[in-house]
């Protein structure tokens, strides 16, 4: 059974005056457990307004979403349960840290679940470490911290409440590389140590080709594509028709084939492109 | 939740009355505000009424959204209304409760006052709803000139102003957002005691505090950059020019201006012994 389903979402913003706007337009698709999907599309393609419908923080005008088959809006007063079951890190989550210590501002949503003292202060040991925050910063303020640190202490945050599903927006958006790189392995850590599932949103392909187990696309509040990433990246066209990207494994793969060369499909990481170009190479040789 | 406020709600729509210039609409709104209360007779208040719906009808904005700007202040209008039929006691008795005598002078104060309250916000809303809060603050810039010959800086406060609500949009959006953010983590504003809520308050006056700070300084380091140092010899993007319908409408607000303190001074001994003279 899938753990997290959306059926026929719409949501519209100021409806019923002159700036209304259909933001996610009848989008259905489902998300099994232990999964990882990301969610790539253009820039106001509605990315951020279906995760927060993911999580109950927006209520569809239409459509249901359910969590492990309980559908979420069933019982208006129940919503927060959800919310700690599907937990959401917003785009620049550091701006939403507030407390007098990092330890404090992860204690935040597991004090909110109303769990004891002790499993918090355990939780957020656990949730600092898969995060990579070394112990001698929790009790710093978290305004002390440098902006990868902050992004950090913001994610644990919400790992911290051990939610089945974990959706972050844009998480590596404006970090450099290597805090990119801690980012994207402290997801998959978090994927692999709590079977939990995953849905990130990014604009950087290759983040995507990394991680992805299905890769959903959209495009003007629209679900254009949802499938595994040789699938989609296979659909360059009507990526960059989009104005979305492919990684760059793929474009090199994409130009050896009109060079000529006999290329395999369906490869959207570097290591299996490399691995093709040695198979060529030797096959090459062969025939020489 | 905070989408409620429609405080200059700006609403787009192409009409004679957006494309006028924002000084003459300024003074169109203010000469509005004056012509209601300098009207003391029903006939000359009906004009005013007139001239304010002929207004409203050339803004484009549906007359709905008019409407719904009186609703706050329905209450406001029942106070001053019962206020007025009660104490003003001029006129024939209409009816007695207990110890207080309701007069037809009481009750025409108290018709005239909730008409001219009614045209009042109308009048401003129509200010609101066409022009936007840029604008606004530059029109107001202009009229205001003349001040600094009283050593008012107009354009500092004018910036201020502008400032102010150009952010004020975006401030509410940071709000929603840091909101949305601490309610994914469990934060409950919404329910529980009053102290509850003022504690709930903390997660998100204190990132609001923090990022207003560092956009204030980002901005002021912006304007820095590209030179600003205050209103003098600053020359500017966008000319206003007053046209034809800008003067036409002044023309006929002064005309009307004039006509309604005439027909009060000469009018109203006629018209009153006509209407009123089988009653008195
Ligand atoms: N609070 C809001 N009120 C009104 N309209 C909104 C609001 N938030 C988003 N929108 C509009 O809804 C559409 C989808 O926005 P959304 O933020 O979901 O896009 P996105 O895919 O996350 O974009 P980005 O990649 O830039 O983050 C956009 O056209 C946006 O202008
Ligand atoms: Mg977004």
């Amino acid at each position: 059974m899938p753990i997290l389903s959306a059926q026929h979402l719409n949501f519209i913003y100021g409806k019923g005056t002159p700036y209304e706007k259909h933001a996610v337009h009848d989008i259905s698709f489902s998300v099994e457990p232990g999964e990882i999907v990301g969610i790539i599309g253009h820039t106001g393609s509605g990315k951020s307004t279906l995760m927060q419908l993911l999580n109950g923080l927006l209520k569809p005008m239409n459509g249901t979403v359910t969590v492990d088959g309980q559908d979420i809006w069933q019982n208006p007063k129940t919503i927060r349960k959800y919310r700690f079951q599907v937990g959401l890190v917003f785009q620049y989550p550091e701006y939403q840290l507030f407390d007098e210590t990092v330890e404090k501002d992860i204690a935040f949503g597991p004090k909110n679940m109303g769990l004891t003292e002790e499993e918090i202060g355990e939780r957020v040991l656990r949730a600092a470490e898969l995060v990579d925050l070394p112990p001698h910063l929790l009790p710093k303020s978290p305004f002390d911290l440098s902006g990868g640190e902050k992004r950090r202490a913001a994610i644990a945050g919400v790992i911290a409440m051990e939610p089945k599903v974990l959706i972050l927006d844009e998480p590596t958006a404006g970090l450099d590389p290597k805090g990119r790189q801690t980012i994207l392995e402290m997801i998959k850590a978090y994927n692999q140590k709590t079977g939990a599932a995953v849905l990130f949103v990014s604009h950087n392909m290759e983040d995507v080709a990394a991680l992805a187990h299905r890769v959903l696309v959209l495009s003007g509040g629209k679900e254009v594509l949802f499938d595994t990433p040789d699938k989609v990246f296979a659909q360059s066209e009507t990526l960059q028709n989009l104005s979305l990207d492919v990684p760059v494994a793929t474009r090199i793969m994409l130009g050896l084939k009109q060079k000529g060369f006999a290329v395999k499909d369906g490869i959207y990481t570097l290591e299996a492109a490399a691995d093709e170009i040695a198979r060529l190479k030797k096959e090459g040789g062969a025939n020489a | 939740m905070l989408n409620d406020i429609t405080f200059g709600q700006y609403y787009p729509a192409n009409s004679l009355m957006h494309r006028l210039d924002p000084r003459v609409k300024i003074l169109l709104t203010v000469g509005l505000i004056v012509l209601c209360f300098v009207a003391r007779i029903a006939p000359s208040l009906l004009l005013v009424a007139l001239l304010t719906g002929i207004l409203l009808l050339c803004t484009r904005v549906p007359v709905k959204m008019y409407l719904k700007t009186l609703k706050p202040i329905i209450p406001v209008i029942l106070i001053t209304s019962v206020i007025n039929a009660v104490y003003v006691s001029s006129g024939t008795p209409l009816f007695q409760v207990w110890r207080i005598t309701v007069t037809t002078g009481g009750v025409l104060t108290a018709v005239y006052m909730s008409v001219r309250i009614c045209l009042l916000i109308m009048s401003s809303s129509m200010l609101t709803y066409t022009t936007t809060p840029t604008d606004l603050t530059d029109a107001i810039e202009r009229l205001l000139t003349p001040l600094k010959w009283i050593r008012l800086d107009v354009h500092s406060l004018a910036m201020m102003m502008t400032i102010a609500l150009r952010f004020i949009p975006t401030l509410i959006e940071e709000t929603e957002k840091i909101m949305s953010a601490q309610k994914a983590r469990g934060a409950d504003v919404e329910s529980g005691g009053l102290l509850s809520r003022i504690r709930a308050l903390i997660p998100i006056l204190i990132p609001l505090l923090i990022s207003s700070f560092r956009r204030a300084s980002e901005l002021a380091d912006a304007m820095e950059c590209r030179c600003y140092h205050g209103g003098d010899d600053r020359t500017r993007m966008k000319q206003l020019h007053l046209r034809f319908w800008d003067v036409a409408l002044l023309i006929l607000a002064a005309v009307c201006l004039g006509a309604i303190i005439l027909s009060n001074h000469y009018l109203s001994g006629v018209l009153y012994s006509l209407l009123f003279g089988g009653v008195l």
